[in-house]
């Protein structure tokens, strides 16, 4: 789509998408949030950037075909089930380990946010490969 | 010294090698094969370690639990008749990896071959260690898969995938029906453990669900195995390269269905319906491979044959079940592996020195090629059954077995055995004569020889087999009664093989041999006979069946896609729809549940109204606009307004994730829409307007009608408690929505995105065919 106000307030809005993204990736556990919708908002971001720009320029700037991110995705979600029978754990057992950040409070972490982060980029791989696909169409 | 869990982390090593084998291959070209070699050496040591410590009387079994009041773990165990397997599999796997290397040399996918021959080797070596039914069976299916990408490994020829599929259908079928099979015996036992099954014996011989077990179970042995009526794909699987013919469809992967029979004989064997069933396939599986052999020209299709009978001389001793027999068929087995394997390495070596493999072709190759006669030689005298080499041991074996009874069966089984081992021996012969020796033809006046990789791996397997039969003590060790003993279910003792002796067994040999000098003869008139004769078998043949049968589940598929998919998404909406309807509605109608709660006015906030009238008022405005593009705004209206009933109801993740799919479907139809831009008319929108009504209308009560009876039901609080209490103490997390979407119930997400990542790969693919027969055009 050919406009100058699209493409110079996407620019602005992609990032601010994008971080908004992992900030709900982050804070799914405590608050609403999560990877469905991490990875649907970043799907948003991409998708307005190819709408401003096209499907050429931001397959380039993805850099990872989309069908790649799906498949590391979910390579990325089995091996968190996969780490905790390393210690003899069943398959997807959370392991979680904390620090205690002071004043910025305490941090937790754990396999669970792994998983996340694999569907993260499983929803944003399907929705992008659906919707340059799309958009390559003659 | 040997420990049974060093298995684990062979498997992952394994595992990780052959992911690696491709990247290798492209970076360090024909060095990787050392790397690659490794994991079969390492699996060779560990069965040999495994061999010796046999003695020891180590009861070896590895169980790792996972859902322990399933019983499902991984479940390993160790005797005799797994340790030969394993080191079968393994020692051969070292010498085929190794002369593939040299036989694939430049191949652009040998790192993929690499890839599917270590995987196929690690599933097999699962499939014969496994002590859980279910185990075994996913490791049946991995080999099967990996079978599958091996013989259609040359993916550009129709033939190999079309032989490709054969196999993979024809055994998975199979497969399906041991799995039904394995459950069946599994319940009536309470337990999937072989080890356990395996002393029940009694019991489940005389259960009411025996016959059943049986014949599911073997029907998967005999598609594996290539038995009649499912042999065909076994000559079909020939389109694969000469090493993995040797490997899969000689000496292990052909012999899992044969090991499945050996396992599970002290469970199911013993009846009059095993005895029957199995023995007579077996004998006419053994007659049909030979005769057919005869025919051929070709000497892969030839020893494919020739491998179709030995599978078959193997199920009938097991069917038979003596201890002769049994010793026979673990003795036949080794024979047979050793023989076989390397004459498919030699057609391979023939292959690649003289670019043909057709006998007529041939002629006069021991000067150019004397080491790979050499080794020729060797096997080939073992094949055709004469002393010293271990295949003649086999055969006296084999005479021996089918003597220890003299009813009329035993007595066909005789007269088909030395037939068969005629065939085999005339077929040696003329292996040797016609090719190795006799007047030189256009091929082989400009083969040469090749190199030591090709031709020393067969030579070696040759002289061992030789070694063998020559020194046959090794006969009584305790890796062979061990193996004996785990199939017939008891100790046996005796001694494996007492010498040649002068009885009617010696005489069944020399009336074979002189059987197979006689057709080696008249080999010309024999093949032209049965050449004459093949049209006549040709529509009855199971090869015809099944070709029969493909093409007309191909064509009542294009008459069903034809009827139901005319191209028109009304259409299929309209189906998918109407079946909901009248599927759910029926049941639903006919369910005993009362609706029991009645309706009553909700009592309701002021804005709650508000929302609820705008989804009303958009979904009706919607019906009259006339465009796309307002109709979809205003479904999402409708879906914004969900949402915001979501967040009055206190679900903030639903409403979230509902405000952005909504979004993003608003963004793929827009998108849909600049590309195809079109109006609703008039005539559209009135046209079928009371069957779309009908529809529509129903499927909403539908709807309205399911809700109502889920609310006319107590509602069980018992999951949200559990999930409520347990979330922040156990899932560190106060999203219970979340902390069950991605740790209590991962698992089921697990599955959800793997169905989005295969949807997607089905969209992809799709795409690109689209777009590559548009290119094309």
């Amino acid at each position: 789509m050919n406009s100058l106000i699209l493409r110079a307030t996407a620019k602005l809005l992609i990032s601010l998408l994008l971080i908004f993204s992992i900030v709900l990736l982050l804070r799914g556990h405590d608050s609403p949030g999560g990877g469905f919708a991490g990875g649907l908002v970043a799907t948003t971001a991409w998708a307005l950037y190819s709408l401003a720009f096209g499907a050429g320029p931001t397959r380039r700037a993805l850099r990872f075909e989309p069908q790649t991110l799906v498949g590391f995705g979910l390579l990325i979600s089995l091996l968190s089930g996969i780490f905790p029978m390393l210690w003899g754990q069943p398959f997807l057992t959370g392991f979680w380990g904390g620090a205690d950040l002071g004043k910025l409070g305490h941090l937790n972490l754990g396999t669970p946010l792994v998983f996340d982060v694999g569907v993260y980029l499983v929803i944003l791989g399907v929705a992008l490969n659906i919707i340059l696909s799309i958009e390559e169409e003659e | 010294m040997f420990n049974l869990s060093w298995l684990l982390p062979l498997f992952a090593v394994g595992l990780i090698i052959s992911c690696l084998a491709p990247l290798l291959t492209k970076k360090i070209g024909h060095h990787a094969r050392f790397l690659v070699l490794v994991v079969p050496l390492a699996f060779t040591l560990f069965s040999g370690l495994g061999v010796a410590s046999l003695g020891e009387g180590q009861e070896g079994i590895l169980h790792i639990p996972w859902v322990s009041f399933l019983n499902l773990g991984l479940s390993f165990s160790f005797d005799g008749l797994s340790l030969l397997f394993c080191l079968l599999i393994s020692s051969f796997g070292l010498l085929i990896i190794f002369y593939a290397s040299e036989y694939l040399k430049g191949h652009p996918d040998l790192g993929k071959f690499y890839l599917y021959i270590l995987i196929f080797m690690l599933s097999m070596i699962g499939l014969v260690l496994s002590d859980h039914l279910l185990l075994l069976f996913i490791f049946w299916e991995l080999t099967t898969f990996s079978s599958f990408l091996l013989i259609g490994f040359e993916h550009d020829k129709e033939f190999s995938r079309a032989s490709a599929w054969q196999a993979i259908l024809i055994t998975t079928l199979g497969g399906l029906a041991m799995m039904a099979g394995f459950l069946l015996l599994g319940s009536i036992c309470g337990t999937f453990r072989i080890s356990e099954i395996v002393q029940m014996g009694d019991f489940i011989r005389g259960s009411e669900y025996y016959l059943a077990i049986l014949i599911l179970i073997l029907l998967g042995a005999f598609t594996k195995s290539a038995q009649f009526p499912f042999y065909f794909w076994l000559p079909g699987a020939m389109a694969a390269p000469t090493p993995v013919s040797a490997y899969l469809h000689s000496a292990t992967m052909v012999k899992a269905g044969i090991y499945l029979l050996a396992r599970l004989s002290p469970a199911l064997a013993g009846t009059a319906a095993w005895t029957d069933i199995v023995s007579s396939v077996g004998a006419i599986t053994m007659i049909v491979g030979a005769v057919l052999a005869c025919k051929q020209d070709d000497l892969k299709l030839l020893l494919a044959y020739m491998t179709v009978m030995a599978l078959g001389t193997l199920t009938l001793l097991l069917g038979l079940g003596s201890v002769e027999a049994i010793k026979a068929a673990v003795f036949f087995l080794l024979v047979h592996s050793f023989y076989k394997g390397a004459m498919f390495l030699v057609t391979g070596a023939i292959d690649h020195g003289a670019h043909t493999r057709k006998i007529s072709e041939l002629g006069g190759l021991l000067k150019v090629m004397p080491w790979t006669a050499a080794a020729a030689i060797i096997s080939l005298i073992s094949m055709g059954g004469l002393p010293p080499a271990i295949g003649f041991i086999g055969k006296e074996m084999i005479y021996k077995a089918t003597l220890v009874r003299s009813d009329l069966f035993s007595l066909v089984v005789i007269v088909l055995s030395v037939l068969a081992m005629g065939i085999s021996t005339a077929l040696a012969a003329v292996f040797f004569f016609k090719v190795f020796l006799g007047e030189r033809r256009q091929a082989s006046m400009e083969a040469h020889e090749n190199s030591w990789v090709l031709w020393a791996p067969p030579l070696l397997l040759g002289v061992c087999g030789f070694a063998l039969g020559i020194f046959p003590s090794w006969m009584q060790s305790t890796l062979m009664t061990s193996a004996v003993s785990a199939i017939k279910g008891e100790n046996v003792t005796t001694a494996l093989f007492a010498g040649v002796k002068f009885d009617q067994a010696l005489l069944l040999s020399v009336i074979s041999t002189a059987l197979g000098v006689v057709l080696y003869l008249f080999a010309e008139r024999v093949r032209n006979t049965l050449t004459d004769l093949a049209p006549f078998f040709k529509t009855f043949s199971p090869e015809n069946i099944y070709t029969q049968g493909m093409q007309g589940l191909l064509k009542l598929a294009g008459w069903q896609t034809h009827l139901l998919q005319r191209g028109y998404q009304m259409k299929y909406l309209n189906v998918v729809f109407l079946t909901i309807i009248l599927a759910t509605g029926a049941s639903l109608l006919s369910s005993s549940d009362k609706l029991s709660r009645s309706f009553e006015m909700p009592v309701l906030d002021l804005y709650e109204w508000i929302v609820s009238g705008l989804i009303v008022v958009a979904a009706l405005a919607s019906l009259f606009s006339r465009t796309m593009i307002s109709a979809v705004l205003l479904l999402g209206v409708v879906g914004y307004g969900v949402a915001i009933l979501f967040v009055v109801y206190g679900a903030p993740d639903l409403a979230l994730t509902q405000i952005l799919i909504e979004t993003l479907t608003i963004i793929l139809i827009a998108l849909i829409g600049i590309k195809f831009p079109f109006a609703f008319s008039d005539k559209e929108l009135k046209r079928n307007l009371l069957g779309k009504g009908v529809v529509s209308i129903a499927f909403g009560a539908l709807m309205t009608l399911i809700l109502w009876n889920v609310m006319s039901h107590p509602f069980d609080p018992y999951l949200s408690e559990f999930f409520a209490e347990n979330s922040y103490s156990i899932g560190h997390g106060r999203n219970i929505v979340n902390v069950i979407l991605v740790d209590f119930r991962a698992f089921d997400t697990l599955g959800e995105i793997t169905v989005l990542a295969i949807g997607s790969l089905g969209f992809y693919s799709l795409i690109k065919m689209a777009r590559g027969s548009e290119e094309s055009k």
